[in-house]
This record gives structure tokens, C-alpha cells and sequence, in this order.
């Protein structure tokens, strides 16, 4: 016997769930092998299924409706904690940004001006040992904002 | 209904109704060593997530979706444990249970039967003939697409069909 998957499957199972069936699903049944499998073989289910639901001992509740509302509870003050922490983070790297711009600008002024006016001029930036200080520096930024950035494993 | 219920009598009430209903089906799905556990899990997952409000079915779907998923995550790590250490995966040993008349009961055939399929596919079978749940409820617990739950909720039955006959558990027709 050939069987092809029928659309009226479910409807077929939740009527033999239901105990009620229309003559016209009767009929319908009566001509379609799938479904005529379909009521079996959900009959069949329904009656081991209600066995095992009579047969099931689920663990005792007590304490599971205070144990959520606690982690509710929690849960909720961890956000709110969260949110009073936003200004502050964001003051940071407002700041850090400030800092890197104004070393920046330092550093650029080294160009412009003569080293003979005096201790305020900027650093010589063909000195080699200065320059690889400054890219381990702007590195180090980079790496602190990318992992500031990235979502943190405590949160998920 | 207006969501996970505030208070512990109703909370109760209701886990008296659902319970028992999702404990057989973590047990037939997942085997038995993790069913209380998902049971917990799936009432915790529920009360602490702060669903829209729902109906009493709508609750049930909700449910099932958690205790699915818990189920099946459940299933794999401890396959996989089973397959570190060697030992049958869950499931394939409830086959092994020897089938003594006097203990032919409903729910031993269903334990046979079932532990000879999928996991996925026994979840299918359980949500959409004996929850009654449609096909894009079953689609949604599973992480599947509503044209796939059809396909694969046919070969499921197909398989369990086959064996039933094997194991001379054919039912009759109702």
C-alpha cells in the first residue's frame, strides 16, 4: 500500500483526542489510508500516553514558587544595578577618548613647533623607541574597547 | 489567565493540572533519570521569564516548548557522556526491557516503542497526537519549519507503525 502524508493528519489525531468526529471526517477517513493510520495510531497514543500521565509522580513543587520569585527578584535588581552603571561607563570612555586626543595633539605639536622654544614642545617622533611605545599604547586601547565591547559572559 | 500566577496556591493548582502531563512526556522523550529534573526546570524557566498573559492552552504550548527543548538539550549531553564511556545511548536501553506478559502493560509498550525512535521524532509524536498541539506549535517547541513537521511527523508514525507490527502491538482500528 502506498501512503502519502495527508493535510487532514492532525485533525484526524486531535478528533481521536477529542472523541468527536463529523461523518464528513468519518468519510474522509474511511477513504485515505494515511489518515485511517493516522486515528490508529493516535488512539493507540492517547491511551499509552493517559497510562504514563496516571503513572507520572513529578517532583514535589514546594519551594519552586519562592525559589522564582527570588530569582525575579534578582534578575531585576542586576538590571537595575545595570542601568545606574550606564552614565558612569559611558563617562569613561568619554574620557579615555578625551585622554587619547589630547596625547594626540601633543604629540602632533612635536611636528609644528621648534624643539629650541622649550620643554613644552612635543616629543621627536623619529625616535624609534618612542614610536613603538606609542603603538603598544594605541594597541592596548584598541584591545580594552574591543573587549569592552564584546557581549560579557556574565550577562547571557 | 494572567501569566505565571503570583501566588503559591494558584501556582500549585495549576502544577497539579500540568505536571504530571509533562513529566510522562519528558520521560518518554528523554528517558527517565532527567524527568524530574526537566519538570523543575521547565516550571522555574516559566515563572521567571514573565510571559504575556495567556490562556490555560496557550500555557500548555508555552510549557511544552520549554520542556521540549530542555528534554532534548538533556538527551544529547548525556549521550554523549554515554558515547565517552561506552554505555548504550538512553533510549535504545529501554529495548532491552524484556516483554514479560503480566507486564505488557499501555505504558511499557509505549516505553518500548518509543525508545526505539528519536528523540525528535517522539517529541513530534507526543505533541501532535496526544497534546493535540498543531503543527506550527510543534514547529515552534522543536526549532522546525511547519512544511518539515509535516514530513517528518508522517515518518515518524510511519516508523512507529512499523514498530508496533514488529512487536505485534498493532492497534486496532478505533
Amino acid at each position: 500500500m502506498t501512503f502519502r502524508a495527508c493535510a487532514r493528519g492532525t485533525e484526524v489525531a486531535r478528533a481521536a483526542r477529542e472523541g468527536r468526529r463529523s461523518s464528513e471526517l468519518d468519510a474522509h477517513v474511511a477513504g485515505c489510508a494515511d489518515c485511517r493510520e493516522a486515528a490508529r495510531i493516535a488512539s493507540w497514543l492517547q491511551a499509552a500516553a493517559r497510562a504514563s500521565v496516571a503513572a507520572a509522580r513529578p517532583p514535589d513543587p514546594a519551594g519552586l514558587h519562592g525559589r522564582a520569585l527570588l530569582e525575579r527578584e534578582i534578575a531585576r535588581r542586576r538590571d537595575l544595578a545595570r542601568r545606574a552603571a550606564r552614565p558612569a561607563r559611558l563617562f569613561q570612555r568619554v574620557g579615555g577618548i578625551a585622554g587619547v586626543a589630547a596625547t594626540a595633539a601633543w604629540i602632533l605639536r612635536g611636528g609644528t613647533e621648534s624643539r629650541a622654544l622649550g620643554g613644552l614642545a612635543g616629543p621627536d617622533l623619529a625616535d624609534p623607541t618612542l614610536l613603538a611605545v606609542l603603538a603598544a599604547t594605541i594597541a592596548g586601547l584598541a584591545l580594552v574597547a574591543a573587549l569592552e565591547a564584546l557581549p560579557r559572559l556574565d550577562r547571557s | 489567565m494572567e501569566g505565571p500566577p503570583r501566588d503559591d496556591a494558584a501556582f500549585r493548582a495549576l502544577y497539579d493540572r500540568a505536571a504530571p502531563r509533562i513529566h510522562a512526556y519528558a520521560r518518554k522523550v528523554g528517558g527517565a533519570d532527567t524527568a524530574d529534573e526537566v519538570v523543575q526546570d521547565t516550571f522555574l524557566r516559566w515563572l521567571t521569564a514573565s510571559p504575556p498573559p495567556m490562556t490555560e492552552e496557550q500555557t500548555m504550548s508555552y510549557l511544552f516548548k520549554i520542556a521540549t527543548r530542555l528534554t532534548i538539550d538533556r538527551w544529547r549531553s548525556r549521550a554523549r557522556e554515554r558515547a565517552h564511556l561506552g554505555e548504550p545511548l538512553p533510549g535504545e536501553a529501554l529495548e532491552s526491557v524484556p516483554a514479560e506478559p503480566a507486564a505488557r502493560d499501555l505504558d511499557h509498550d509505549l516505553e518500548r516503542a518509543l525508545g526505539r525512535l528519536k528523540p525528535r521524532d517522539r517529541a513530534l509524536l507526543w505533541l501532535a497526537y496526544v497534546e493535540g498541539q498543531p503543527h506550527r506549535e510543534v514547529a515552534r517547541a522543536l526549532g522546525l519549519g511547519e512544511t518539515s513537521v509535516r514530513v517528518l511527523l508522517f515518518r515518524a508514525r510511519r516508523r512507529l507503525a512499523a514498530i508496533l507490527e514488529e512487536a505485534g502491538l498493532a492497534p486496532e482500528a478505533p
